[in-house]
């Protein structure tokens, strides 16, 4: 019955019984106090992955033990696609259907796997982007990525799943995720020295950092590139002596995997970048959600915060904790991922008040995307003056860009901010680039002859996310997956997303049949109004911006079908 | 009164209290923005978006929006009624609404709130849900389909009638109301007819078991005077009067 710690994290086709016993080892191997109603969603996923399932007699004693009612507990079930109640197929596989996918082929593959795999103990299904849009086609398998599928080698997996091969024993490299870097830059190739940011903050305080902060005009990350010095600003001046930090890992903007490779190759700077901010605004605990999908970055992750707590740089006045989402892109939202790590669904709360002032179990909390975390190390050890030396005024410094699609080499690479589209093509060897969505679904769709678009915070083309595209690519292809993709992640709080996303794949699905040419105009007409109407009404960024693509479409890709 | 902050509602003055959002001091004044989810007895929730008005710029919901001095807010546009018709509208179409036939008829708040503004077709194609309904309860009735998601039963069944019964499961379109129960069933939970959460439903889905259609057309609660006139109200919510 003894097992290590990390068991539960190993990729296995071979689950154990539900037993009480390993359960309640597994759940305290992983955490002191596991059955804290607030731990009530983590345990949900530690045994998911442990016994391959959380089904009802496992709910009902994971309630006895916790005090959350049973019905709590299927609501989370209910709502995190990787929560399972039915007892586990051997092999679960899961392939990523992002546009990049379905563009490689993904389509044909799930076809050809489900031939193959008749009557095996097999579920082939599909999930929203998994953050390896460079190792096209990719697939989760009992929650473990399988990179580079393609027709001929999905046979030879086949294969295995038909003989029953264990996990382990699959070959190791189709589980290999390449991580290189293909255009380094200021934060991923600085000479690096370990805690001497922090060590700086810890002499000098809170007003010094905050003032290095402010003076490198450093702005958010993940997307909405709010300024983090205002942002922590405010969570310091709160009254309230218990602040948290939080490190927003649900990296799940489709096309995006910057986070997978700042939590694996610059983890100690996602860490300090923690503990400073934890200087910063006076806290003494954090958090990394980690997106369910990235489960086998747990391990490196937990084994690096172990380093800092030997070294006596946490666990001291600041700790982190790492959790675990389970298959939602709406806890990439803030006061969703709040709500999650909290042990609830995740479903935005009101804003305000906002996070700084009132967040985590209700207390003022910071979230910032792990690569500002990693800026905000850099900003540390090299001075906001070097931060700033790249970059524009009003977005200093340089972010990581994901790159993927119809490029010789899709990966990643730092570029100062402001840098054109067309720059960023041309190393990545996308001559032929006819179109490309940038800053994810929700971002712009540019036009070769937009390609001289800044990638900043400015302008229309943020980057991060950018996909490309070249002239055999069908707009109408990518508009659809994107607002599917829309409609499957809603959290279905509000109206407007929840309903909305729906009607318009309704609309959508109409105006791509054949249709009199009047129906046609009034079914554009319907689709721009909703699209509106979904920015103007919905509660959230998700509902706010789910009717862009198709705004994109209508606007950018007439002629282009 | 004189010294109380106020802000311009539709060009008027509605005075309100620390801690209020435009909704609450819209109702106290006894100003109407349209709403379904809201309810001044329990804390907000913000989910319909019917209450969006437009204030500095932003579309915002009255129901969650903090009220501040000297605000200009504006509800009765053509544009923002436009936004509402279109929020019913979508309503209608994801759930499965027979108003003819439905026991709340002349009662229900959706119902009421689509004459209002002045809704003739659903404008969406339906989307025909399968929703399991649940008859397990010997005095009430359940019927998803007529659901509307805004958690109305959840907060009072735990504000009002300490019970915590009633919670939202499942996501995007398969969002759900749900019962604490072992077995997920109404029946076997400690709801009574008699609870604030069995009468605060604004449309048709917690139902009771008897005494269904006490009214004639013409003589039900919205039959003559609309709901902007009158208000929010259940016609069996028991003198509890949402104002």
């Amino acid at each position: 019955m003894a097992e290590s710690p990390i068991e539960w994290l190993r990729a296995k086709s071979d689950f154990p019984e539900w037993d009480t016993d390993l359960a309640e080892q597994t759940l305290l191997h992983q955490h002191p106090a596991p059955f804290q109603p607030e731990r009530a969603l983590q345990s949900l996923v530690v045994l998911q992955q442990q016994f391959g399932q959380v089904s009802p007699p496992m709910q009902t004693w994971l309630a006895s033990k916790s005090g959350v009612t049973v019905a709590d507990l299927r609501s989370l079930v209910s709502f995190y696609q990787f929560l399972e109640p039915t007892p586990p197929p051997r092999y679960h596989l899961r392939f990523a259907n992002n546009i990049i996918e379905q563009m490689s082929g993904v389509n044909d593959l799930v076809n050809q796997a489900r031939e193959a795999l008749r009557s095996v103990d097999c579920i082939v299904d599909t999930t929203s982007c998994i953050g390896l849009s460079d190792h096209p086609i990719a697939a989760l398998i009992n929650g473990h990525p399988i990179t580079r599928l393609n027709r001929s080698n999905i046979d030879a997996l086949c294969q295995l799943i038909r003989a029953g091969k264990p996990l382990q024993e699959w070959p190791r490299r189709w589980f290999d995720v390449d991580n290189t870097i293909h255009h380094p830059g200021p934060l991923t190739s600085y000479p690096y020295a370990r805690g001497q940011g922090l060590a700086l903050a810890s002499q000098q305080g809170q007003q010094w950092v905050l003032s290095r902060m402010e003076e490198s005009g450093l702005r958010g990350l993940g997307g909405a590139g709010f300024p983090t010095a205002v942002k922590w600003r405010l969570c310091g001046q709160q009254p309230d002596p218990v602040k948290y930090i939080t490190c927003n890992a649900d990296e799940g903007e489709p096309g995006t995997f910057k986070d997978r490779f700042y939590l694996t190759a610059q983890t100690d700077q996602v860490i300090e970048g923690m503990a400073i901010a934890a200087v910063a605004v006076g806290a003494s605990k954090g958090y990394i959600y980690l997106r369910g999908e990235y489960l086998y970055l747990v391990e490196h992750i937990e084994a690096v915060l172990q380093q800092w707590r030997a070294r006596g740089q946490l666990g001291t006045g600041f700790d982190i904790e790492l959790q675990l989402g389970a298959g939602a892109y709406v806890c990439g939202e803030e006061s969703a991922m709040l709500e999650s790590l909290a042990g609830k669904r995740g479903i935005p709360t009101s804003k305000p008040p906002f996070p700084g002032q009132k967040g985590l179990f209700g207390k003022p909390t910071v979230v910032n995307n792990v690569e500002t975390l990693v800026a905000a190390t850099y900003i540390l050890q090299q001075g906001s003056s070097a931060f700033r030396s790249v970059g524009t005024e009003h977005s200093p410094g340089s972010r990581l860009h994901s790159v993927s699609g119809d490029c010789r080499q899709p990966g990643l690479y730092e570029l100062p901010q402001g840098a054109p589209v067309q720059d960023l093509l041309a190393l990545c060897g996308a001559e032929d680039a006819h179109c490309v969505q940038s800053g994810g679904p929700s971002g712009a769709l540019l036009l070769r002859h937009q390609f001289q678009t800044p990638l900043d915070f400015e302008s229309p083309g943020r980057g991060g996310s950018v996909m490309v595209f070249n002239r055999d690519r069908s707009l109408w292809d990518i508009t659809r997956n994107f607002t599917r993709f829309f409609q499957h992640e809603s959290c279905g709080f509000c109206t407007p997303c929840r309903a909305g996303t729906v009607a318009m794949n309704h609309l959508l699905d109409r105006y791509g049949q054949p249709a009199a040419a009047g129906l046609k105009t009034q079914t554009r007409v319907d689709m721009i109004e909703l699209v509106e109407l979904m920015q103007h009404t919905s509660h959230c960024g998700l509902g706010k911006t789910a009717g862009l693509p198709v705004l994109n479409y209508l606007n950018q890709g007439a002629g282009h079908e | 009164m004189s010294d109380q902050p106020q802000f311009q509602l539709d060009g008027q003055s509605i005075p309100f209290q620390p801690g209020d959002t435009i909704m609450q001091a819209a109702h106290r004044t006894g100003v109407y923005i349209p709403h379904l989810c809201f309810h001044p007895q329990f804390r907000a929730h913000g989910s319909c978006r019917l209450c969006v008005v437009h204030m500095q710029g932003k579309t915002v919901s009255a129901c969650t929006q903090p009220a501040s001095a000297d605000l200009e807010v504006h509800s009765e546009t053509t544009e923002l009624r436009q936004l509402r018709l279109r929020l019913i509208q979508l309503l209608f179409a994801e759930g499965n609404h027979f108003c003819p036939s439905c026991e709340t008829s002349g009662n229900c708040q959706l119902q009421a709130l689509a004459y209002d503004l002045g809704m003739t077709h659903y404008h969406y194609d339906p989307f025909y849900p399968t929703r399991a309904p649940d008859g397990s309860h010997p005095d009430l009735f359940i019927d998803r389909d007529r659901c509307i998601q805004c958690d109305l039963c959840g907060r009072a069944s735990e504000q009002a009638d300490h019970k915590a019964i009633y919670l939202l499961a499942g996501r995007g379109q398969h969002t759900h109301v749900a019962f604490r129960s072992d077995d997920g069933e109404l029946g076997s939970t400690q709801a009574q007819a008699e609870d604030r959460a069995s009468h605060v439903c604004p449309v048709g889905c917690i139902l009771p078991k008897s005494g269904n259609y006490p009214d004639i057309a013409g003589a039900r609660l919205y039959d003559q005077i609309p709901i902007h006139a009158q208000g929010n109200h259940r016609r069996d919510e028991g003198g509890t009067h949402d104002d």
